[in-house]
């Protein structure tokens, strides 16, 4: 499996893992994430989740699930030499990285979750509505949907792996959210975000402190100045004695 | 002293216009080039903009909230009058294969 990494040099490199039908560039270097981490004098290492971007693509659902993205990242932190790092995820990417702290609690120093709640987003909305909905255009998904826009535009997008989504979406559907996390934790949500229901649950099942952004939405959140606010002063944090 | 003035740069993926979300910058305060301006959101993402030069920053061209059409003016900076009469526009940074992968047919 080659799993796709870009490298911003910079001490104590910060591991940036993004969401469902994103990549890597899109989902950190686009919205200034390895631009402020630089500033703050970090470094970044920055995936393309398995089936995303420059990674490989299975279109196996049974080659998707927290865990088996969670081992990719630690192979990418393996290559780079990395031993312990403070990791942030987004989206999906939120579930990869707590599964990876609890593949390897040890390889992982502070962690910051955003744009989840309580609510597994496939199986919510219907693995085979979603699959439907990334596979044939006259399939829409309920409108009420928060997926239905990123679905709308990928069907438009050439040389999206669509398919490789669809194992994706149908892969991680049948995996418990790994609602526990072992290591000083912080989850940001966006107000006006519904793919985060359930947000104080999930911070209090986390033990998490809970950043919620004004009139932020599910693409906004990842943005914001205030994300960037709350985030780099957690990674800035002495690092607790265990 | 004179003024140079910024428009909204092609965003890629055949999108003719953004939504201001944020000025990370205040009228009349000295901003560094590639430092970050102002965070803009399309119908695909949300992306922050760095901005195009060293200079203090004369006026918006559009509020919070506002929409503003691909090529139309930003951003209005006063520079040192040797600087004045280029054209210019906002630099994006460009992930090139990734972004491909994503962007729509140009037409």
């Amino acid at each position: 499996m080659h799993i796709h990494a870009e490298h911003h040099p910079g001490p104590d490199p910060v591991l940036l893992v993004h969401g469902f039908a994103s990549t890597g560039a899109m989902t950190w270097e686009a919205t200034g994430w390895v631009r402020a981490l630089a500033e703050a004098g970090r470094g970044a290492i920055v995936p393309d989740l398995r089936g995303h971007g420059a990674s490989d693509a299975p279109h196996d659902p049974d080659a998707y699930s927290p865990e088996l993205l969670a081992r990719d990242l630690l192979a990418v932190l393996d290559e780079h030499g990395v031993e312990r790092v403070d990791v942030m995820g987004y989206s999906m990417g939120s579930w990869v990285s707590l599964a990876l702290v609890a593949l390897a609690p040890s390889r992982v120093r502070r962690l910051v979750v955003g744009g989840v709640g309580t609510v597994e987003q496939f199986g919510h909305w219907g693995v085979a509505a979603v699959q439907a909905a990334l596979r044939d255009a006259s399939t829409e998904l309920d409108a009420d949907s928060p997926l239905a826009p990123l679905l709308a535009s990928l069907r438009q997008a050439p040389g999206v792996d669509r398919e490789a989504l669809a194992a994706c979406a149908a892969g991680m559907a049948v995996h418990p959210l790994p609602l526990s996390s072992s290591v000083p934790t912080m989850l940001v949500v966006g107000e006006a975000d519904p793919v985060t229901e359930g947000a104080e649950d999930a911070a209090r099942l986390l033990g998490a402190q809970l950043v919620v952004l004004p009139r932020r939405n599910h693409v906004t959140t990842l943005s914001a100045r205030a994300f960037k606010q709350a985030a780099l002063p957690f990674f800035g944090a002495p690092i607790p004695v265990s | 002293m004179a003024e140079r003035t910024f428009d909204l740069p092609d965003l890629g993926e055949g999108l003719q216009e953004a939504t201001v979300l944020e000025w990370l910058v205040a009228e009349g305060e000295h901003v560094e080039r590639n430092a970050p301006l102002v965070e803009v959101e399309t119908t695909k993402s949300a992306v922050e903009l760095p901005s195009p030069q060293s200079g203090v920053v004369a006026r918006f061209h559009v509020a919070e909230g506002e929409v503003l059409e691909v090529g139309a003016p930003l951003v209005t900076f006063t520079v040192e009058d040797e600087q004045a009469g280029i054209v210019g526009t906002v630099p994006v940074e460009e992930a090139p294969r990734r972004r491909v992968r994503l962007s729509l047919p140009e037409d």
